[in-house]
């Protein structure tokens, strides 16, 4: 955008965020695609076809049973339930969809004080009154939402405090539960609301999606086709991700002008190279203790690789990859509970150097 | 004014980074004129003193200021807050630009509310600052230091918080790993790994301070450096001047033991200990010095590791047998993790030391 339009916004020492069309227009391109591409309708949302369609349905009731969205991240919960207040109730930034959506995450404040006040003062509260404007172009249904994201981080009684509030203001006011385990929500909890499943999202979809956003941003990438699977098969499913990563590409080689290939996608997703984990397995079926740790070392500790994704792409190199000639003795299960056992260590803190040299070490033995 | 050397030849702008080019190319990229507003957020991991905080830095210099340094102006001060009738203090470094933080330091159960109060109160006002009368940025950066310490707690409450306050600040962390980090976070950053400088830009850098210092050095010098300092640039640069100053300056005589940090000494000694004679004093023994480490506040897990750094190193010539020494990194791996689990680092220690000094006797 015009340099001049910049240095005369600077000359105003404070400037309105919002309001101001052309404004809006300079801060939409500041977004990160993640937030610029959210679907604005549930027409937009890009997969999760029995989801819409049953929402749809419900939506031409006029009607809405509370919601309990799970599934795994990057799947459109948000977005959905977002798309669906949008068509609803119209912008997020008026002033009619302050007054009839409550959103709260795990960055507010969600311990019981939180839902005994804040929440249940905003499912007494009464409607406020659609505009003309907002009639015309809105659903307007006669009640509000709530919205819960992340619920899976609220405490158990948070959640029970939630039980009777949700029915006695049923009149009024809609809750919906996003949360990735539904086994962190409470039983009483699940049972008033409607269960909805977002699945891993198709690989064509998301296909789909970011070849339009890609389209959009007029990107430059040389064979497409492959770039894109090589970032859908990094971030397993999980569309967020994977946003994020044609993001942060196109941005790093926006000057040089480099074209964005699958090692960059790579680089930048923190893996290892897959010629490097073959060298890993050679080295360790030399079974020779200075080999190994020298290698560990030298590759893995000093360049800086998470030994948490080391460890996962020699299991996928082990066991997923049919194009190599790798096999394990028979005594395969030794080497399944060192990839659990490790892992598990991991996750508990353990120390990386400590753990992937025991798991170098012990893999070696297998081998 | 006197520095340290460290801080002394701390590069300051992407083009005095010396090693890895690869990554100063990508970030100065990152940093370039157009649409610098939509910067994503950054997530920096790699080895301890490989120069991550010196990178994020440098990049923070080009962002904000094209490199004339005013970010370098820092002044520190200490936060307060107020969680249930409990004060917090908070040491916030910051620049008219960025503010840094190490909410770990607070401990478990109150870094997500320190993260949070920071956060929302940079994140709801808009900021501005101009470039050379060009470019206006309008965001405010906020470094996370050691976030591989943070509490899941304080990690969830990122997510979301990242997102919402996306127009106004950005967000970078530092870490050592990503094993700790939680996936939606991963998901929401620009990865950037770090890796340590290679033997020869290791080197390299020692050499120029050293020409820059008027040192004399030989090579022989350099590797025992080398092998001290495992390519850490903070403790290479470090450990040179103390010992520059301890050998007047001349550092080329044949005969020069690069001196190490007295808390390796200690470990060696440990090590020792356990491999050559294994009694029940011998435990005794180490576990003073033990309490010894743990008082001058050397993390257990450190010490632990280089322990572990030691078998693997001296093992053969100590006539550690193969299969003893996978023993005992198998021990290591599983008190590592009992030690993370429980709350008395000692104890853990102890027993580690104990399997230790089973494994080599028999």
């Amino acid at each position: 955008m015009s340099n001049s339009l910049n240095s005369f916004f600077s000359s105003h020492k404070r400037q309105k965020i919002s309001g101001d069309s052309l404004d809006q227009l300079v801060l939409e391109n500041d977004k990160p695609w993640v937030e610029k591409y959210r679907p604005k309708s549930l027409e937009d949302v890009t997969a999760q076809r029995h989801v819409i369609k049953q929402l749809k349905s419900q939506l031409d009731k006029n009607n809405l049973p509370h919601l309990l969205f799970h599934g795994p991240a990057g799947t459109g919960k948000t977005s959905t339930i977002l798309a669906l207040s949008k068509q609803l109730y119209g912008p997020q930034s008026s002033q009619f969809w302050k007054s009839r959506v409550l959103e709260l995450n795990a960055s507010d404040d969600r311990g019981i004080s939180i839902v005994r006040d804040k929440i249940k003062k905003f499912a007494t509260l009464t409607l406020s009154n659609p505009s003309k404007h907002d009639l015309e172009n809105y659903v307007c249904p006669p009640f509000k939402i709530i919205i819960l994201d992340e619920a899976d981080s609220m405490t158990k009684d948070a959640q029970a405090a939630l039980r009777r509030t949700m029915e006695l203001y049923s009149n009024v006011t809609r809750f919906v539960i996003v949360c990735n385990y539904v086994t962190k929500i409470i039983d009483p909890l699940k049972s008033r609301c409607t269960n909805i499943r977002f699945n891993r999202l198709d690989d064509s979809d998301a296909l789909n999606r970011l070849k339009y956003i890609s389209s959009q941003e007029g990107l430059s990438i040389m064979d497409e086709d492959t770039v894109l699977n090589q970032i859908l098969k990094n971030s397993k499913g999980d569309l967020r991700r994977a946003i994020t990563l044609l993001q942060s590409a196109s941005k790093i080689s926006s000057v040089t002008k480099e074209t964005i290939s699958s090692d960059l996608i790579n680089e930048l997703t923190g893996k290892v190279s897959v010629k490097k984990i073959e060298e890993f397995y050679n080295v360790m079926k030399t079974k020779n203790i200075k080999t190994i740790t020298t290698f560990v070392n030298e590759e893995f500790v000093e360049k800086g690789y998470s030994c948490e994704i080391v460890i996962q792409q020699l299991h996928e190199f082990i066991y997923l990859d049919t194009t190599n000639n790798v096999f394990l003795k028979e005594d395969d299960d030794v080497a399944h509970w060192l990839f659990f056992e490790t892992d598990c260590k991991l996750v508990n803190g353990g120390n990386e150097y400590i753990q992937l040299m025991n798991f170098a070490l012990k893999m070696s033995k297998c081998l | 004014m006197s520095y340290l050397w460290v801080d002394k030849y701390r590069p300051k702008s992407l083009n005095e980074l010396n090693h890895t080019p690869e990554l100063t190319t990508k970030l100065s990229n990152l940093s370039a004129d157009q649409n610098i507003n939509n910067i994503p957020n950054i997530l920096i991991y790699g080895p301890n003193g490989s120069g991550k905080k010196t990178r994020v830095m440098a990049l923070l210099n080009r962002i904000y200021c094209n490199d004339s340094n005013h970010v370098f102006k820092l002044k520190i001060d200490v936060r307060e807050f107020k969680v249930n009738s409990r004060n917090l203090e908070i040491n916030v470094v910051s620049s008219p630009y960025h503010i840094e933080i190490t909410p770990s330091d607070l401990g478990y159960s109150y870094d997500k509310i320190a993260i949070q109060q920071i956060i929302k109160e940079l994140g709801s006002v808009a900021h501005q600052f101009v470039v050379n009368n060009k470019s206006t940025v309008k965001f405010k950066t906020i470094i996370i230091n050691d976030a591989n310490k943070l509490s899941k707690d304080a990690q969830h409450a990122l997510r979301r918080t990242i997102e919402k306050f996306s127009k106004n600040i950005r967000i970078i962390m530092v870490c050592e790993t990503l094993s700790n980090i939680i996936d939606p976070i991963r998901s929401r950053m620009l990865n950037i790994r770090l890796s340590s400088p290679s033997r020869e830009e290791f080197d390299e850098i020692v050499i120029k301070v050293c020409q820059k210092e008027n040192i004399l050095y030989s090579d022989k010098f350099l590797s025992k450096l080398d092998n001290v300092c495992k390519k850490n640039i903070r403790l290479g640069l470090l450990t040179l001047e103390n010992m520059a100053v301890l050998k007047n300056f001349d550092l080329s005589g044949n005969d020069i033991n690069v001196m190490k940090p007295d808390w390796l000494m200690c470990i060696d000694k440990i090590c020792l200990l356990a491999v050559k004679n294994s009694t029940v004093e011998t435990i005794l023994t180490i576990r003073g010095i033990f309490y010894d480490l743990i008082a001058h506040c050397i993390p257990a897990d450190l010490i632990l590791q280089r322990i572990i750094m030691w078998v693997l190193e001296n093992g053969e010539f100590m006539n550690i047998k193969p299969n003893a020494i996978i023993k005992i990194i198998e021990y290591g791996s599983i008190y590592d993790e009992r030690m993370k689990l429980g709350s008395k680092d000692i104890f853990h220690l102890e027993g580690f030391i104990t399997k230790m000094i089973l494994e080599t006797s028999n």
